[in-house]
């Protein structure tokens, strides 16, 4: 028996990685649907095909992750480039 | 021989050409169309018809989502029945493995809008009841997309233009095309000779074969694709198939008959539209493990058809030259984005201005590319499809990075001419990192007065430095009375400083303030390009000072913005 | 002979106009480096701590570093140092631009004035010719009109520092600003600059600053500019963006303090992110002195009420200006953040002493008719229109030009000032990140993120990742990546900016060719600690004590949405930890042995001297 097990997840791609999305608006969520053993890895490079090595701060509910990290139900991702400032 | 003129002459009287013309005519312009036996009778008349946005590369979804939109009111736009039905296109998985790449990959197609998901057998039948559960684990389904009849479309984008002005030329064979020296270009025939000036080649699988007449060899292989179809059978399929692990398609035309079919590499690059027992054996054992009751149907016909693709699975659409423009290699899947590329290449050829959707369809994409070894199989797509869209994604999103983003020279062509310094006020930030570097290279020690290269701020948000531009007509030289300028062979003119008695002679003569009197020195002091690597290029941060070779009109340009501004330089 | 510095500082006495110039004291230089820690170390010499700071004791210190004009990367820091008329704390407020630079080339290291004029003045400086000036023609001029006018009188290429009229009027959250868009903004010492009646300095320098090893010196920064142009943060974001690129981060980690801290997440977030005003109203980028990585921004909103053109706003103002006072128009921050810019006033002040009123009002504290107008949260015309009456100390403005904790006090509210030591806090929520709640409550002048941005660490991972919600070690990553670290960028002149991209050793491979003074790692990291602990001593001495070491109660409550919602400031042993890690004792004092152990026994005895 099958169990079908998609999980539905919202991406923002913020400061230069937009160009990946140019149709996304500033700050906007996309909401996606992916198999729930995915991880953070798994969603740039396959799933949004953006290099890994662009993003320096994956955040995961207001928390910064680990790329190994796997998602779960709801979780609301944004992808950040190296970012510093004050 | 006759003689024809147009304003563009498209060869290939498939579904791009003729959408094309349509638009083209459309637009009031002058259009012939060439083909070389009947209108639809290559790739487009013998595909399977499947209008479908979803497994598509990712650049390709946006142009497939366009186009899709298009097709509900084709048939009346055309005045015939292209027999559209969006019913929505299934991709089935049958084997455990692929099951979550397609999951990823429905992910991924969502994550550009396109309204696709995965949905589990049980779904699957709900929606297609046509199918059989056994081999079936679940599928990706996209309900926007559908099928039509493919030759209807075709004849009905052909038959408009033809009622609105379009000329045609069946039956015959393009054998040169050339560019002249008015501008336009000049199309052989067996029986004509047509002057243009735009020329679009749209002509599938021949459309290698006449690019290498204009001296380009594109990465274009040609694929084979067999189909069949069966005898009318009672409804049981609306939607599209295909299969994640094969190239097997099917779908129900409206009079009923299944058809059916999938792809074949042929390695010679030679018109080839015969079938095979064996691959039509194959297909006919996978459908019928797919689909209820199709064991005993009749097959009526069985064809083959060939389609140019390219190593990413994208077509190519791009200028050859100034007048011929290539739609090709649209990889057995260009019927769906036919109507929205015609209105794109249409508006192209108007304007002279490639629409920002085709972008990422330039054959530039392939720079180095040709040599290496493909095979247009899949996965083999879908990795560099990958791969170039991590290119393209270096692109520029809101004036932020675009201003940031330096001009590209072309050094390549200029190599053995001298290299000077170049200045784009564009890029300058006002910074001035050369000067700092200029000073402790020549002067060793750090200061802002007495230099070689200054900044000026002619205002808050425009600055530039400014410097000897090492023209050609060292009015320098003319100036000095003392032999204490001279020209070396590379025509860089340098101070000899115990000749120089610091009359300042030269430097009202520079007219781009190249010249300045250092009091601790007691003469004057100018670039020598510090001998041939020049600090002030390599400290810059932005390249708004970049050493390469300069033409005339850079040296113009410069002159003339420098000139202007010599008032407001720091040391003034 | 002096390499890197010129070796002369600069006395002006404005009331009796005497002008002399001193000696730089080698082994000064060596020990507290120069910029912040040398006009520091000048300052605790100069005064007894315990002075009233708007007063003509308190002199106005200008310092710059070694490597300040240097032409290195980013070397275009300058600093102001004086006893705060804001917070009573030592004060060092830094600024970029071009004038650090002049003064260099000028010949000088540091401007000391004293005194005070009776007369509105302005000081020119011309290499070593030095005049004071009549500026009664410039006083009530904005910056800008001050800068051109002053350009007219002097030199064409001159670099003006200069008050706005909020200087002038003493408000004491005013700022120096320099080069038109720069400004040496917190603590309030425009305000002390106003008092002296001093509207300007202009400086023109045509001398060099002298290289000890010009070759070295040129290697060492080529493989900085290196450093800098690979760095993705340096010259990524922050070129593309500036600093706003952080607004939709910092919002989305739930860490963008909104309401006058009633909140950490702000809706309206993204209306005033970078991107936005990249795509809405950015003209260009500019640079500072020899800066690679020109994260200014000259903006123009071009029609509307909101019309103006200027720089920023920076990622502080944004948050200020906006979040903070539930501001989400682009445009009307902008025009408050030109307007603070036309006043010379501090922008985080500003909008912090706006958001506190907008409180009161709301609670009924302040009433419409003492204000003049409603002034609601996320009101953008009362926004900026406060901000106008701040800089012309109108109406009510002149009770808001003093900045939010005198306002909450005077308002029975002192619960509603959202700083430390008088200082408002800046954009990054203490109940998110730990390291910044100890920073801010530690921080020698006030609530304040540039000394010590532990946010680098807490996470972009510089210079190595620590969550931000993890209390361990967080007093010691405060300690000495941070603040000591911080406070020895300061002091050599460069840009805190670059530090995304380099350590302490890039910074010492540029001080020793250019100083001949052997500068180390090991050696830079007692620089620091000596900084820090000298601005400490400043600070005991004025009357502060450990009991000042906190965060408003706001704060240690529990963040009420957003997705940290739960999480609150937690400083309790942290801050005994803080204190035994630094040498100092439960009171936060400096024990004998550390100051001994820094060399800072002999200030000790000259502050006791004054008992």
């Amino acid at each position: 028996m099958f169990v079908e097990s998609m999980i539905n997840i919202t991406v923002k791609l913020s400061i230069d990685l937009r160009c990946y999305r140019p149709s996304l608006k500033i700050n906007e969520s996309m909401s996606i649907a992916v198999p729930d053993d995915t991880t953070l890895l798994e969603l740039l490079t396959n799933i949004l095909q953006i290099p890994a090595h662009a993003v320096a701060i994956p955040i995961v509910n207001g928390e910064k992750c680990k790329l190994e990290q796997s998602l779960k139900k709801d979780d609301q991702v944004a992808f950040w480039p190296p970012m510093g400032g004050g | 021989m006759n003689k024809l003129e147009a304003d563009v002459i498209i060869i290939g009287g498939g579904i791009i050409g003729c959408a094309t013309a349509y638009n083209l005519i459309k637009k009031g312009l002058d259009v012939l169309l060439i083909e070389r036996n009947g209108i639809g009778s290559g790739a487009t008349g013998r595909s399977g018809g499947g209008i479908r946005q979803s497994a598509r590369v990712s650049n390709e979804i946006p142009l497939a989502m366009e186009s899709v939109a298009l097709f509900p009111g084709l048939s009346d736009e055309l005045g015939i029945d292209i027999e559209y039905t969006r019913s929505g296109n299934f991709r089935l998985v049958e084997m455990p493995d692929h099951r979550r790449p397609m999951q990823v990959d429905i992910a991924r197609q969502q994550s550009h809008g396109l309204d696709v998901s995965w949905l589990g057998v049980t779904d699957v039948l709900e929606l297609a009841p046509g199918l059989r559960w056994q081999n079936i684990l679940g599928a990706s389904y996209c309900p926007e997309d559908g099928h039509c009849d493919p030759l209807r479309m075709v004849s009905g984008f052909y038959h408009k233009a033809k009622e609105d002005g379009l000329k045609v030329l069946l039956n015959s064979d393009v054998q040169n095309i050339q560019q002249m020296d008015n501008g336009q270009a000049e199309v052989e025939t067996n029986t004509h000779s047509l002057k243009a000036a735009k020329i679009v080649i749209a002509a599938g699988f021949g459309s290698q074969e006449l690019c290498r007449k204009i001296g380009l060899d594109l990465p274009l292989q040609n694929v084979r694709y067999e189909s069949m179809i069966t005898e009318p059978l009672p409804p049981i399929l609306s939607q599209m198939f295909g299969v994640a692990s094969s190239d097997l398609f099917f779908r129900q035309t409206q009079n009923g008959g299944i058809h059916f079919g999938g792809g074949l590499i042929e390695e010679e690059n030679e018109e080839d539209t015969r079938t095979t027992g064996d691959n039509l054996k194959m297909a006919v054992a996978h459908i019928s493990r797919l689909v209820k009751d199709l064991g005993k149907a009749n097959l009526l016909r069985t064809w083959g058809g060939l389609d140019p693709s390219t190593p990413d699975g994208m077509p190519i659409l791009d200028f050859l030259n100034e007048n011929v423009l290539l739609a090709t290699g649209f990889c057995g899947h260009g019927l769906a984005l036919g109507p929205m590329v015609g209105r794109y290449l249409a508006e192209w050829l108007a304007t002279d201005q490639c629409p920002e959707a085709l972008e990422p369809f330039k054959r530039n994409r392939f720079d180095g590319w040709l040599q290496t070894k493909w095979t247009p199989s899949g996965a083999f797509a879908a990795d560099l499809a990958t791969e170039a869209t991590q290119t393209s994604g270096t692109g520029t999103v809101g004036s932020g990075i675009a201003f940031m983003t330096p001009p590209e020279y072309d050094d390549a062509e200029s190599a053995d001419q001298q290299k000077l310094l170049a200045v784009n006020p564009e890029m300058c930030t006002g910074c001035r990192m050369c000067e700092s570097a200029c000073s402790i290279e020549h002067e060793k020690i750090m200061r802002q007065t007495g230099l070689r290269i200054q900044v000026a701020y002619p205002s808050d948000d425009y600055f530039l430095p400014i410097m000897c531009i090492h023209c050609e007509d060292t009015h320098c030289m003319e100036a000095c009375v003392y032999d204490a300028l001279e020209i070396n062979d590379y025509g860089i003119v340098t101070v000899i400083e115990d000749n120089c008695i610091a009359c300042m002679l030269c430097i009202p003569a520079c007219p781009t303030g190249g010249i300045t009197f250092v009091d601790s020195k007691e003469t004057v002091v100018k670039c020598n390009l510090c001998g041939g690597d020049p600090v002030c290029a390599r400290y810059c941060p932005t390249q708004a000072i970049t050493f390469r070779a300069i033409d005339t009109n850079m040296r113009e340009k410069m002159d003339d913005f420098m000139s202007k501004n010599l008032d407001s330089r720091i040391d003034r | 002979m002096f390499y890197g510095y010129t070796g002369t500082i600069l006395r002006v006495n404005l009331t009796n106009g005497k002008i002399s110039k001193e000696a730089l004291d080698k082994k000064m230089a060596e020990d507290f480096v120069g910029g912040r820690g040398l006009a520091s170390r000048l300052l605790c010499e100069e005064i007894d701590p315990q002075i009233e700071a708007l007063s003509p004791e308190n002199p106005l210190i200008f310092g710059t570093g070694p490597l300040t004009g240097t032409g290195a990367p980013a070397t275009a820091r300058y600093v102001v140092v004086c006893k705060a008329p804001l917070t009573g704390t030592i004060a060092c407020s830094n600024s970029g631009g071009f004038f650090g630079p002049e003064i260099k080339f000028a010949g000088y290291d540091a401007l000391i004035i004293e005194g005070e004029s009776p007369e509105p003045v302005y000081l020119w400086i011309k290499d070593e010719r030095v005049e004071i000036r009549p500026a009664r023609v410039l006083w009530g001029k904005f910056p800008s009109e001050t800068e051109s006018s002053l350009q007219k009188l002097t030199h064409p290429s001159a670099k003006i520092a200069c008050i706005g009229p909020g200087g002038e009027k003493l408000s004491l959250m005013s700022g120096i600003v320099n080069d038109n868009y720069r400004i040496a903004a917190r603590s309030g010492v425009g305000a002390l600059m106003g008092k002296k009646k001093l509207k300007a300095i202009a400086v023109r320098g045509t001398g060099g600053i002298n290289l000890a090893d010009t070759e070295e010196f040129w290697k060492a920064s080529m493989d900085m500019h290196a450093k800098i142009t690979g760095d993705p943060v340096s010259f990524g974001s922050f070129r593309a963006y500036g600093t706003t690129s952080l607004v939709n981060l910092i919002n989305e980690m739930g860490a963008y303090p909104t309401r006058n801290f009633k909140s950490d997440t702000f809706e309206g977030a993204a209306n005033t992110s970078g991107e936005a005003i990249a795509e809405e109203i950015l003209e260009r980028n500019r640079a500072c002195f020899a800066c690679p990585i020109s994260c200014t921004r000259v903006t123009e909103v071009k029609k509307g009420p909101y019309k103006g053109r200027g720089e920023g706003p920076e990622y502080e103002s944004t948050w200020a200006l906006g979040a903070l006072c539930g501001v989400s128009n682009l445009e009307a921050v902008a025009k408050a953040n030109y307007l603070c810019g036309d006043y010379g006033i501090d922008t985080i002040s500003t909008g912090a002493t706006i958001a506190c009123a907008m409180e009161l009002f709301e609670s009924g504290a302040l009433t419409e008719k003492e204000i003049g107008f409603p002034l609601n949260f996320g009101d953008e015309a009362a926004m900026v229109r406060a901000v106008e009456m701040i800089g012309e100390r109108e109406g009510f403005g002149d009770i808001l030009a003093d900045g939010s904790y005198r306002l909450a006090e005077r308002y029975g509210h002192p619960e509603l000032f959202m700083g430390a030591k008088k200082l408002e806090m800046s954009a990054y929520s203490p109940r998110v990140f730990q390291g910044m709640a100890l920073q801010y409550a530690t921080s020698n002048r006030g609530a304040c993120h540039v000394r010590g941005n532990t946010v680098a660490a807490e996470l972009y991972g510089v210079p190595r990742y620590m969550p931000p919600e993890v209390l361990e070690q967080k007093e010691e990553m405060v300690r000495r990546p941070f603040q000591n670290s911080t406070a020895f960028v300061d002091s050599s002149g460069i840009c805190l900016f670059t530090k995304f991209a380099i350590t302490h050793r890039e910074i010492c491979a540029l001080l020793t060719p250019a100083t001949g003074i052997d500068f180390n790692f090991d050696r830079s990291i007692v620089q620091g600690d000596r900084i820090w602990n000298l601005e400490r001593m400043f600070n005991l001495r004025a009357g502060f004590t450990a009991a000042d070491d906190k965060l408003p109660a706001r704060v240690s409550e529990p963040s009420p949405d957003g997705p940290r919602a739960g999480s609150r400031a937690i400083l309790q042993n942290h801050l005994q930890t803080y204190y035994q890690l630094r040498g100092w004792d439960t009171e936060g004092r400096p024990t004998p042995s550390k100051l001994e152990e820094l060399g800072l026994e002999d200030w000790w005895n000259v502050c006791r001297e004054h008992d």
